[in-house]
């Protein structure tokens, strides 16, 4: 770290000559290997004042800034528009993937989708190449062939497609749409906005919001059994949880308290510590797939 | 993500000696951390300092082996609940310019110049890229240590290493 270590730039490189020799990422690593983090406090002055504080207890409760946590609102957006349900043509083929369970399917376009647990996609098989249009309720991956407009309807809204790979995760309160590759119009009501590469929509109080610059990596992470959070309420992560180990969760105040940080789906017990111990929370495991969650007495 | 071996299991908690030697370990990169995402060295050091003092209070429930992972999660996580929205304006520190002479005014000028774009297009980086490329650039940590450190997938390093790559290319040459 800087402080033992000398960060030495190669005179020579300050020759007008030798410099204008480099290349862009040389030069972009000659700087910021002779650059430093800034500190106020040396790391014996850190040190000290922690240890003031490491017998007294009690951190300062942080500044955080009002967020809105919107499953009040986006509810009453759900119940007036279950009044306007879709009627479903001819006898439609249903993949229906259950708790603790992904199913990957290829729809009769060759385009591929994978299902998310505790999800449903249901289309009609006889004219799917006439018509690319399925109906999704819960989560899914799809990687859509090139063609005809191909459309995710939703209970919030629709999500149209021309060829591209893309996540929809459309469960009853929530709505978002993220783009991987290819261009997706999301359209909900009379909004609609139009995603590329790395961009995200969320339906949030009744409005779609785009969001910019996200890494595709963190988009359906799920597929591959790593989940990557990024200041979600800890409710909606629990829930997750609930979905993909087929468990039950019940929580007591955590309401308006967010996470960031991933974790793997490979084992409950070290995801459930993965969230537990840095959010100061405490859980309990009753009878294999009971699981009580509340935040540490202090 | 590491899966948990017996030892781990069985070696929980930790003693003020203990605790000193992780303070000793993780605090110069923890304080980079965050200052690459927050660019304040105020605020790096007081959410390190607290991220050390929640650690410090669950003690009993802290396995070593696990404890770098965890201080880099609480600290990310008070970041993000206290400073989402924050303004950035990241400056890192250089003492190798204003100590030497240059051949000509000219090309102090385009050093100068040169420094100050790269400081402006790492600021503009996307936090996780900027955050992962610090990590490997400054503190020379490998993709599986930052993996590892993130809880993240050395895949997903990968990507966010040649995203930031690609990117501050890309601004270099534009703007020159």
């Amino acid at each position: 770290m800087e402080t033992g270590k000398n960060r030495h730039i190669d005179p020579s490189v300050f020759s007008k000559s030798n410099f204008d020799k480099l290349g862009t990422d040389e030069k972009v690593d000659i700087f910021i290997g002779a650059y430093r983090v800034p500190r106020k406090k040396s790391k014996a002055e850190a040190l000290e004042l922690l240890r003031s504080k490491m017998n007294q207890g009690t951190v300062q409760k942080p500044v955080r800034n009002l967020r809105v946590y919107w499953s009040a609102a986006a509810s009453i957006v759900l119940i007036a528009l279950l009044s306007t349900v879709y009627f479903y043509q001819s006898a439609p083929s249903q993949i229906v993937a259950s708790k603790s369970q992904h199913i990957d399917y290829t729809l009769p376009d060759g385009s591929s989708v994978t299902v998310n647990a505790d999800s449903k996609i249901s289309f009609s098989k006889s004219d799917f190449n006439e018509k690319r249009v399925l109906k999704l309720e819960g989560e899914a991956f799809f990687s859509v062939q090139k063609g005809k407009l191909f459309v995710v309807e939703t209970q919030l809204g629709s999500v149209e497609v021309l060829g591209t790979t893309l996540n929809v995760f459309a469960r009853d309160k929530e709505l978002s749409v993220s783009c991987l590759t290819g261009k997706v119009q999301v359209k909900s009501q009379s909004q609609n906005v139009i995603l590329e590469p790395g961009e995200k929509a969320d339906l949030i109080s009744g409005k779609l919001q785009k969001t910019s610059n996200i890494g595709t990596e963190n988009m359906a992470g799920w597929r591959t059994g790593e989940y990557y959070f990024e200041g979600e309420p800890l409710i909606s992560i629990f829930e997750e949880i609930e979905r993909q180990f087929d468990v039950s969760i019940t929580t007591t105040g955590l309401e308006n308290r967010f996470f960031t940080g991933g974790f793997s789906n490979k084992n409950l017990n070290e995801v459930l510590e993965t969230i537990c111990l840095p959010m100061e929370l405490n859980y309990e495991i009753k009878d294999g797939n009971r699981i009580r969650i509340e935040p540490r007495k202090k | 993500m590491r899966t948990l071996s017996d030892k781990d299991q069985a070696e929980t908690g930790l003693n003020q000696a203990g605790f000193e030697q992780l303070f000793d370990a993780y605090y110069d990169e923890l304080q980079h951390f965050i200052f690459y995402k927050a660019g304040d060295t105020e605020i790096a050091e007081d959410i390190v300092q607290d991220a050390f003092l929640k650690v410090w209070e669950m003690r009993s429930t802290v396995r070593v082996e696990t404890a770098r992972a965890l201080l880099y999660t609480i600290s990310a996580n008070l970041f993000s609940n206290r400073y989402k929205r924050m303004k950035l304006n990241l400056k890192l520190q250089q003492t190798f310019i204003e100590d030497r002479t240059f051949e000509t005014p000219e090309f102090e000028m385009e050093i100068k110049e040169f420094d100050r774009k790269l400081q402006r297009v790492l600021a503009e980086l996307n936090e996780n890229n900027r955050t992962v490329f610090l990590m490997n650039r400054m503190d020379q940590m490998t993709y599986n240590e930052i993996a590892a450190n993130l809880n993240i997938s050395v895949k997903a390093v990968e990507k966010r290493m040649k995203k930031a790559l690609e990117h501050i290319r890309k601004e270099i040459e534009q703007k020159f």
